[in-house]
């Protein structure tokens, strides 16, 4: 009998428990303030000074009723140098430079490039990450949570403008980990960074576009 | 183990293999062959990702009208002064309505375009502005100057006639004369307009029996060229007047002819 009961403890409950315990925590991440989920992130991103990762980038299509799934790698240099390159059948590279936009569309090949105010530049925004989070930004609604080490911001523009609703995963030591983009147009797009490595010491040759 | 696999098409072969599996398991013990059975799944599985046997295409349908078409695009735009591009989707509807969105490299929407008849609207999203008018009112140093030639696009005859392969047909309307070119086959593959513009159809594929081009190029005697690249389309599916329709609610709208680019 007891045995019986030991073993219906082994086999059922305790994995029931342990299952129910996982749900729970994966259902109820701990919401944060805002500004500590801010500084949170900004403390991971401190300590890196670049990061590369693969990432697959899913678009959800509201119109059309379909996804788009695409793959490729970004790469990621202090304080203002990002470069994202999508692989066919869509392929497209980008490159920003502080506020230099350039675009190559390998196959059509077509290159643009756009001069951006300075205050959308990357260095204006990295430079707000150098000093402790005080307050929230302006024009926008900002949630955070926080669920094992990673840290999750929900940016929600007040405006109608494009975009409805931003989401962004990081790792507490700053690696990102997923991107969500919610737009007005019931669009969404969820770029997924795998095998994000950081701090390998990326050089100027890393960010050719061509 | 020598598995033989026999039959011509994909489902023979899957068929074939699945018989003789049952038949050295219901031979042996089962348990066996358990391993030898996953390991099976597992290869047809996988080679159902790369199977070589191609889709049988339905033939062109002599008559058949393009009503409506819902695509990813990628397009490129050249001209004397601009060259750009990117990818999106697009859809139309017949006579002539379009709507055409264009994507950052994030996914997220760039512009959208909606026409129709000798109408033009160009929303940015993320500036909460659209731009309105007639197709003439666009600046000519506009980077979607060439744009207008998308117009050309709206087919108002099948594409695919065998009765008038290798031929040219010229028709005359109030806006002057167009000459249309079919191919040995009867596909339509350029037409020509007296004002100077040309549309070229090329890589026609079968869906559901309708002739589609996969690629549209647009030309004009300025030297502007609009190339269309289709990819998944989605023919004479039903399509909502809303998808051709600009939802300008909270968007300020400005005139065509403001606009210098995004």
């Amino acid at each position: 009998m007891k045995s019986i009961f030991c073993r219906t403890i082994r086999r059922f409950l305790i994995p029931a428990l342990f299952i129910m315990v996982l749900i729970y925590t994966a259902a109820h991440a701990a919401e944060i303030p805002p500004l500590e989920g801010l500084e949170l992130a900004r403390k991971g991103f401190a300590g890196m000074t670049d990061f590369t990762a693969e990432i697959t980038q899913e678009k959800q299509i509201a119109l059309l009723k379909k996804t788009q799934t695409s793959s490729g790698q970004v790469r990621f240099r202090r304080p203002d140098t990002f470069y994202m390159e999508v692989y066919s059948p869509y392929a497209s590279r980008l490159l920003l430079k502080d506020n230099i936009l350039t675009m190559l569309l390998p196959t059509e090949g077509i290159r643009q490039k756009t001069v951006l105010p300075p205050e959308e530049g990357l260095r204006h925004w990295f430079s707000l990450f150098d000093r402790p989070v005080t307050r929230l930004p302006a024009g926008v609604e900002l949630r955070a949570d926080r669920r094992g080490d990673t840290v999750t911001l929900r940016i929600i523009p007040t405006g109608k403008k494009g975009v409805k609703e931003l989401r962004i995963t990081l790792f507490d030591d700053g690696r990102p980990r997923r991107l969500t983009i919610e737009e007005q147009n019931r669009d969404r797009t969820v770029i997924t960074f795998h095998r994000v490595r950081k701090n390998v010491g990326l050089a100027e040759m890393d960010f050719r576009i061509e | 183990m020598n598995i033989r696999v026999q039959g011509t098409t994909y489902d023979e072969v899957l068929l074939s293999a699945v018989c003789q599996m049952e038949t050295m398991i219901s031979k042996s013990n089962k348990y066996q062959f358990a391993p030898c059975a996953m390991i099976l799944c597992v290869i047809f599985l996988l080679t159902m990702g790369c199977a070589s046997i191609p889709k049988e295409q339905v033939p062109f349908r002599s008559g058949a009208m393009l009503e409506t078409v819902a695509a990813m695009v990628t397009i490129s735009i050249k001209s004397p002064q601009v060259n750009t591009g990117g990818h999106g989707y697009m859809v139309y509807k017949r006579p002539d309505s379009f709507h055409m969105v264009m994507l950052t490299p994030f996914g997220t929407t760039a512009l959208e375009t909606y026409s129709s008849d000798d109408r033009l609207t160009i929303v940015i999203p993320s500036k909460g502005v659209a731009y309105a008018g007639a197709f003439a009112d666009m600046p000519d140093d506009s980077p979607l100057r060439g744009w207008r030639m998308i117009r050309l696009m709206a087919v108002d005859e099948p594409l695919f006639d065998p009765m008038k392969k290798g031929t040219s047909e010229k028709i005359s309307k109030e806006s002057g004369g167009i000459t249309s070119f079919y191919d040995a086959q009867g596909l339509l593959e350029r037409k020509k307009f007296s004002s100077g513009e040309e549309v070229f159809f090329r890589d026609y594929q079968s869906v559901e029996g309708v002739p589609f081009p996969g690629v549209i190029e647009f030309t004009d005697r300025n030297g502007s060229r609009v190339k269309i690249t289709f990819d998944e389309p989605e023919i004479n599916k039903p399509l909502e007047d809303t998808a051709l329709t600009p939802n300008v609610e909270g968007i300020t709208i400005l005139p065509l002819a403001n606009f210098k680019g995004i």
